[in-house]
């Protein structure tokens, strides 16, 4: 979804770009003649390096945490892939000689905390949430090798923390899903009662993948910031009661009652982020308030659940 | 009947510290021992049972792995100060993938339990003996130092993860510098310890060694085989799911004085120049050893001048 949504937004608004866009198992949904796909196995050198090879710049777009259900069931599966990969192309970056990277890393690797977090308010003496210690890891470590690289070799890297990201071409399958596309699916599908998995006051800084695509997309171009760490997300609380009422809403569903449970797989409680960095450095701030996205979200999923396979 | 032995699996088996460990366990009757190598000759010893392995692959990594009880990892492209300063990338990528592997084949095999091997470039330089919890992950860490410290950083975190969802026990060893038979001593990959011993041995009578730095550096010196007694408590006697202890010899030696004791127990008329143009990581650092002493009543049997007599000899037969 976030690696689509980028290739939208660049093919858009920058028409002089020529794209190279890595995938690995699944098809791609954008095409186009200024986009090259190279298929390749990210946890492979070789294949790494000739996807970066002749590159001035990269977007690593290749991380992605679970909705709490699979976080809960497989933590370890986040090690073993998400970690290789990223290992494996920074590598790859380094020695084509790739000049600037934008690496999207997670939110999720910040400690429990009240209120907004600024980026230089990551404690890495405090454990991240026990849901994501394994995932939250790997990102805090990754995030020490792309100092590295750019202290050692002079790479330039933006590090981006992102919030929830959703929108069109999301992953639906509720196996792996996140919330928000949890909820729409539920909504479309008429489910009565409606069910949530935890409690309507839980918080989540969420953002509109267009906004989330135009934000690294501005990152790559300020080549001013050689090396940095930007907060990506709208701002602000999202309550799971507001996806469901606004999902609920533009779907149509009017179920009988919604029930919240408590016994299904939950995280953390609360999280926002302050993004006023980002803001400041760049310019940039989110067109779409989140109940528009997911007005635009549910509006394209029902129109492609069909055909959407993940 | 015949006692049913615990398998026990070294991996990186040919290099110092892996082959110390490997040889004394093969030396017991109740382990069955596994040696991984790579690169260089498998050790030719009757009793261990020697298996080729690329530590980056997964397929080596599983079949490795399955079905052993015990993994001691001390297998990683380690090397001294030149090797850290001009080529500091090669130490990352590789060990992190390495462990993640193991770590992971661990954690779907079911094996009871992992001894890990960090390091102590973690720890900021400074006068006093440093504890486990005096490492502050917030502060600069040496910067020659960076990409291997926050990789052993993050593969202590996976250990203490991997210990939180499943029964495997883990064990971090934050070890200093350890020295003894079988280290690196040619010069290209080996630490001061080793490199040092070289010069000395290789000078002629009458001739001089120089000293990559200006031998105002202290260090904390272990030898060997009171790390390899301290993995045969752990092994034995750890109860905690997950736990991380010092392992050091608890005060430390400058360079200078170092190389003087070498050179005294080699019997040779040697001089001794300082060449501060070479690289040299400019740390002083001693371990705080308490918290291994008082779990388990271990603490180092070998003294800084018995630990160097040993070697010296051992060199003198063996290289």
């Amino acid at each position: 979804m976030t690696g689509s949504g980028i290739l939208r937004y660049i093919l858009e608004n920058h028409p002089a770009a020529r794209i190279r866009a890595g995938r690995h198992i699944t098809e791609p949904v954008v095409r186009h003649e200024r986009i090259e796909y190279v298929k390749g196995d990210l946890r492979s050198i070789d294949e790494c390096r000739a996807m970066a090879r002749g590159c001035d710049c990269a977007i690593m777009a290749a991380a992605h945490a679970g909705g709490a259900g699979f976080t809960k069931a497989f933590p370890w599966e986040h090690m073993k892939e998400n970690l290789l990969m990223n290992l494996r192309m920074l590598e790859a970056f380094h020695l084509e000689k790739v000049k600037r990277v934008v690496f999207i890393g997670s939110a999720v690797l910040y400690q429990e905390f009240e209120g907004s977090i600024k980026e230089e308010e990551l404690d890495f003496n405090r454990e991240p949430h026990e849901a994501y210690y394994g995932f939250a890891w790997g990102m805090r470590f990754i995030e020490k090798l792309c100092a590295f690289l750019n202290k050692k070799y002079g790479m330039e890297i933006v590090i981006t923390r992102a919030a929830n990201i959703f929108g069109p071409y999301d992953k639906f399958n509720p196996q792996v899903s996140n919330f928000i596309p949890a909820i729409i699916r539920k909504a479309v599908d008429n489910m009565d009662p409606f069910e949530v998995w935890g409690s309507s006051d839980v918080t989540r800084d969420v953002i509109y993948v267009d906004d989330f695509a135009k934000a690294i997309v501005m990152l790559l171009d300020s080549d001013k910031i050689k090396f940095d760490i930007f907060n990506i997300g709208s701002g602000e609380k999202t309550s799971v009661g507001s996806i469901v009422e606004w999902a609920l809403k533009y779907t149509g569903h009017k179920p009988s009652r919604v029930k919240y449970t408590q016994d299904k797989p939950t995280t953390i409680k609360f999280r926002a982020l302050d993004c006023s960095k980002i803001k400041d450095a760049v310019g940039w701030r989110p067109q779409y308030i989140v109940e528009e996205g997911v007005k635009k979200t549910a509006e394209w999923w029902i129109k492609n659940k069909e055909l959407w396979k993940k | 009947m015949e006692k049913i032995k615990r398998k026990i699996l070294i991996c990186g088996s040919t290099g110092f510290i892996g082959r110390n460990i490997a040889e004394h366990f093969a030396g017991r009757d109740d382990f069955e021992v596994y040696g991984a190598y790579f690169r260089s000759r498998p050790l030719n010893n009757q009793k261990m049972k020697m298996i080729k392995a690329d530590l980056t692959n997964k397929d080596d990594v599983n079949s490795l792995v399955k079905g052993m009880d015990i993994i001691i990892q001390a297998a990683a492209t380690t090397s001294g100060a030149k090797d850290i300063v001009s080529r500091p990338y090669h130490h990352v990528t590789d060990n992190a993938v390495m462990n993640a592997l193991v770590f992971r084949a661990a954690f779907d095999y079911k094996v009871s339990h992992v001894v890990f091997f960090s390091c102590t470039t973690m720890y900021q330089s400074g006068e006093r003996p440093v504890k486990e919890i005096d490492f502050d992950a917030n502060k600069d860490i040496y910067p020659g130092y960076f990409g291997s410290a926050w990789t052993k950083v993050y593969n202590e975190k996976m250990c203490e993860f991997y210990s939180r969802i499943s029964n495997t026990k883990y064990t971090v060893i934050r070890h200093s510098n350890i020295y003894g038979p079988y280290d690196k001593y040619d010069l290209e990959k080996s630490h001061v310890f080793g490199a040092t011993v070289t010069k000395v041995m290789t000078a002629k009578e009458g001739g001089k060694v120089v000293v990559w730095g200006t031998g105002t550096e202290e260090r904390d010196l272990l030898y060997i085989s009171d790390l390899v007694d301290f993995v045969e408590i752990v092994i034995d006697k750890q109860t905690a799911k997950f736990d991380l202890y010092n392992v050091g010899y608890g005060s430390s030696i400058s360079i200078a004085d170092l190389v003087k004791k070498i050179i005294l127990y080699s019997n040779k008329d040697i001089g001794i120049e300082y060449d501060s143009s070479k690289p040299s990581i400019k740390t002083k650092l001693c371990l705080d050893i308490n918290k291994a002493r008082n779990a388990f009543g271990w603490s180092p049997k070998i003294s800084i001048d018995e630990g160097i007599g040993r070697t010296i000899k051992w060199y003198g037969e063996n290289e």
